[in-house]
Parts: C-alpha cells; sequence; structure tokens
C-alpha cells in the first residue's frame, strides 16, 4: 500500500507469534490486493470502473470499508469523502484509468445494496487511502489477538494501533525532530501531516489532503493526530479533524475520539 | 490470498471492543473532551529521577538548605540570577557509603510558567545531569531532549553558561532554554555558596 507496515507481537509461544505475526501480514496484503486503487486488478478497480453500468458483488472487507466510509462522509456532512479521486487524478496524484468520472460526484453517488453490492448512480473513483490503510491495521490486530497473542502492535505509516499491558510512547514528526505525544496503551492513533506527502504546485507547498466542499488541499501547518478504538475510524477522522479543526468535536465525541491538533510547523 | 470464512462484520464488532488507553503527552495538546487549557505534562517523578541522575545510589540523606540573606546575595552574584526563595531542597547522595554528590529538586519560570526540575552535581562541584520533571508551557517542552541537556554535563560555576556561547538554543523555546540555563547556573552557584565543603 506504498508505504511501510511495521508489526510487532508478543505472547507465551514463540511459534504462536510467529505464525500471528504471518497471519497479520496476510491481512495487510489481503487489504491492499483488495482494495488498491493503483492496482489494475483489485476488486476497487474492477468496481470503479463497472459500478456504474451494474452492480458488483465486492468482498466482505471491502464492503465493510465502504460501510464505514458511507457512515463517516455522513456524519461529517461530507468532510469525509471517498469521492474526491477524479480531482486527484486531474492534478496527476493519483493515476489516470480508463473511466471518464465526475468530479462532481459524492459519496451520496455510491449505493450499498444488499447481499455485499455495490452501484454507482454515476461514473465516478473511489479512492480509499484515506480509510483502508487504517483498516488493515485493526485486521492485522485483530489476527494477532484471534492468535492469542497477549500483546501486539501494528503501525502502518503513522497509522497505528496496539493492545498489551505496556504502554508505547507515540512520536510525531515536527521537522527534523521526534517529537512524544502520547502514551497509548491500548488503541489506536492516526497521523496526518501535511509534511509527509507534501506536493508542489505553483501557489506553493500542499498537503494532500482534498476538502470536499471545494476541491481544495488543506492548507493547515503542522499535523494532526486523532485516538481512538479503531484505526479504520482514527485514520479517517484525521481528515475530518484536519479539514474542520475543533469544531468536529461532537464528531470526535461521537465515536469516543480524541484529536491533537499539532499547530507548530516545522 | 487467504479466503476468509469469518464474514468481516463479526470480526468487526469484536476488535471495537477493545478500549482507548492513551495518556497525552504533548503539552500543546487540543484534546476534545478535555478543555483546552493548562495541560501540564509530568514527565517523571522525583525518584525517577533520583535513579536516572544517580543510577546505583542507595542513600539519599535530606540535607535541606536555607540560604542567609548573605549566602542570598552571594548566589545571585555568582550567577547573575535572582535567587526566589532562601530555601532549597537538597540531598546527599551516596553509595556503598561513598558520597556521590548532591541531588536538588528546584524550579525555574519557562515563559509563563513553572518547569520543575532536578539536578545531580558531583562532588567536585560539576553538573552531573538535570532531569525536567513537570513543563506547563504550550511549547519549549523539547528543552527535556537528552541532546540538549547533555550540553550541561559537566558545567561548573566557572563556565559561561549563556546561550549561544556554550549552550545551543533551541529555535521557538528560547524563554524555557535561558531560565533553564539560568537555573542550572544558580545551583552551580549555590553549591559553590552553601554546600561545598559539607561532604563530610
Amino acid at each position: 500500500m506504498g508505504t511501510l507496515v511495521q508489526f510487532a507481537a508478543g505472547g507465551a509461544d514463540d511459534t504462536a507469534v510467529s505464525q500471528a505475526l504471518d497471519a497479520a501480514e496476510r491481512a495487510v496484503a489481503q487489504v491492499d490486493a483488495l482494495m488498491s486503487f493503483h492496482s489494475e486488478d483489485s476488486e476497487l478497480t474492477r468496481v470503479n470502473r463497472l459500478a456504474h453500468h451494474a452492480p458488483q458483488r465486492v468482498s466482505a472487507w471491502t464492503y465493510a470499508v465502504l460501510r464505514r466510509a458511507q457512515r463517516l462522509s455522513e456524519l461529517s456532512a461530507g468532510l469525509f469523502d471517498v469521492c474526491v479521486a477524479p480531482i486527484l487524478v486531474r492534478q496527476g496524484l493519483l493515476p489516470r484509468t480508463g473511466a471518464v468520472p465526475s468530479e462532481q460526484a459524492n459519496w451520496r453517488d455510491i449505493r450499498l445494496l444488499p447481499d455485499q453490492h455495490v452501484s454507482f448512480a454515476r461514473p465516478l473513483l473511489i479512492d480509499l487511502g484515506g480509510i483502508a490503510k487504517g483498516f488493515a491495521v485493526d485486521m492485522a490486530i485483530h489476527a494477532l489477538r484471534r492468535a492469542g497473542c497477549t500483546q501486539g502492535a501494528i503501525n502502518a505509516g503513522g497509522d497505528l494501533r496496539r493492545f498489551g499491558a505496556h504502554a508505547e510512547t507515540i512520536h510525531l514528526r515536527r521537522g527534523d525532530d521526534l517529537v512524544p505525544v502520547a502514551q497509548l496503551r491500548c488503541g489506536a492513533v492516526a497521523t496526518s501531516s501535511p509534511n509527509w506527502a507534501k506536493v508542489q504546485f505553483s501557489e506553493g507547498a500542499l498537503g494532500h489532503i482534498l476538502d470536499p466542499r471545494n476541491g481544495e488541499h488543506w492548507r493547515g501547518v503542522g499535523s494532526v493526530m486523532v485516538a481512538t478504538r479503531t484505526c479504520v475510524v482514527a485514520d479517517a477522522l484525521t481528515k475530518v479533524a484536519a479539514l474542520a479543526g475543533p469544531a468536529c468535536r461532537s464528531l470526535l465525541e461521537r465515536f469516543g475520539a480524541q484529536a491533537y491538533w499539532d499547530a507548530v510547523s516545522q | 490470498m487467504v479466503a476468509r470464512r469469518v464474514g468481516a462484520r463479526r470480526e468487526y464488532q469484536d476488535i471495537e471492543l477493545m478500549t482507548l488507553d492513551i495518556r497525552w503527552l504533548a503539552p500543546a495538546a487540543i484534546v476534545a473532551t478535555v478543555p483546552a487549557t493548562a495541560i501540564a505534562a509530568q514527565y517523571m517523578s522525583v525518584e525517577q529521577a533520583r535513579a536516572l541522575i544517580f543510577a546505583g545510589a542507595d542513600q539519599f540523606e535530606p540535607a535541606p538548605v536555607s540560604l542567609t540573606p548573605e549566602q542570598v546575595q552571594r548566589v545571585q552574584e555568582l550567577s547573575n540570577m535572582r535567587v526566589r526563595s532562601p530555601q532549597q531542597q537538597v540531598w546527599r547522595v551516596s553509595a556503598g557509603g561513598k558520597f556521590l554528590g548532591w541531588f536538588i529538586l528546584d524550579e525555574v519560570i519557562g515563559k509563563h510558567e513553572l518547569i520543575n526540575y532536578a539536578a545531580g552535581i558531583n562532588p567536585d562541584g560539576a553538573l552531573r545531569q538535570f532531569q525536567i520533571l513537570e513543563y506547563r508551557e504550550a511549547y519549549g517542552s523539547q528543552i527535556r531532549y537528552v541532546n540538549w541537556r547533555d550540553q550541561f554535563v559537566g558545567k561548573r560555576i566557572d563556565s559561561p553558561l549563556q546561550l549561544d556561547v556554550d549552550i545551543v538554543n533551541i529555535s521557538g523555546a528560547t524563554m524555557s532554554c535561558q531560565h533553564m540555563t539560568g537555573g542550572i547556573k544558580r545551583l552551580l552557584a549555590l553549591h559553590a555558596v552553601a554546600l561545598r565543603g559539607t561532604e563530610r
């Protein structure tokens, strides 16, 4: 998924832990195989090509991510939207595909039908880049727990989740420094920072978070961290927290989430 | 890829049962559900600081200092820092009967708020190490980074102890750096005035 994923686990039996880590890696690989925007043969690519012609059946995992994305879109009044891909494609941030998507399309044009079927009301492109990584971390954590690990930690390039008896210090990159910002024992933390995926446009450095309301890039400085129980929600909520700022407090509370806005620029 | 027999929804419910247990350290944290005012970060306890500064020590004997007005004057002259209180919490530290140095609790003002810290001074009057215990400012907590604090190791009362001279400043944390440096200088002066010669 274009990012380095770190796996760590502990338990009573080394062999079992080793197998658990293998299962966790497979879970991450599977999420990537299903939901990659870049891959020609992912399930997501098939949906993007065909779902405006006919309902497409998808895996339980892809369906679960889409359901979660729709719920977040609804509760955030569209601040989180997996349909901003056409703009990203036009700007060269995502690869061009054969489809001619509508830039006006939004999350309301995605229809989640019974029996894990998905259809589009008009041609659109879904990009799960803002949520699938968190889901992959959750599935990997689940694999560790199911295998009986007593502690575990998965970190997919800043989207991380852990469980166990011991707390881990979470650091935030501030320029060249790593600043300790939290002690996480159990739960998920996701970080969005314009410093990580900076794209240079004529008007200056811009982040990689797109505001669905106007198609513009988030111009905030610093980073946003969201902590909650699951990484899929933390991952998605960082985008909302970045765009909305502390005004999204009630939404965060609804998900039992806590946010940290690091206003210090590098 | 391995086919999944368990539906995602069921797995999903299982993992959502897990709780969130997080403690924010960043003083600038604006955390939903917590008012964004005066968030203090306690970094370590006095006991932890003792163990870090004087590893292996087995005795911390209280040796509180109460400076006379003349001593206050002398400390201020030596350090060029104001002495806000004549009282100072000091411990005489030893390991197996061997004197290791002095352990001192102190505080300085950062920009607006107090910074609590602990310092160790060697028998020869050189700074052993210091640790930030509690920091309350919104910014500048980088002063607790080890590479910044390490600059002070071995400093003596005759060291310049000045920002941009023998102590590197941290941009964005100038006030905290300045006051922390002054605090160390004041403790070294306190040692020269009130502790030197009382080692036994």
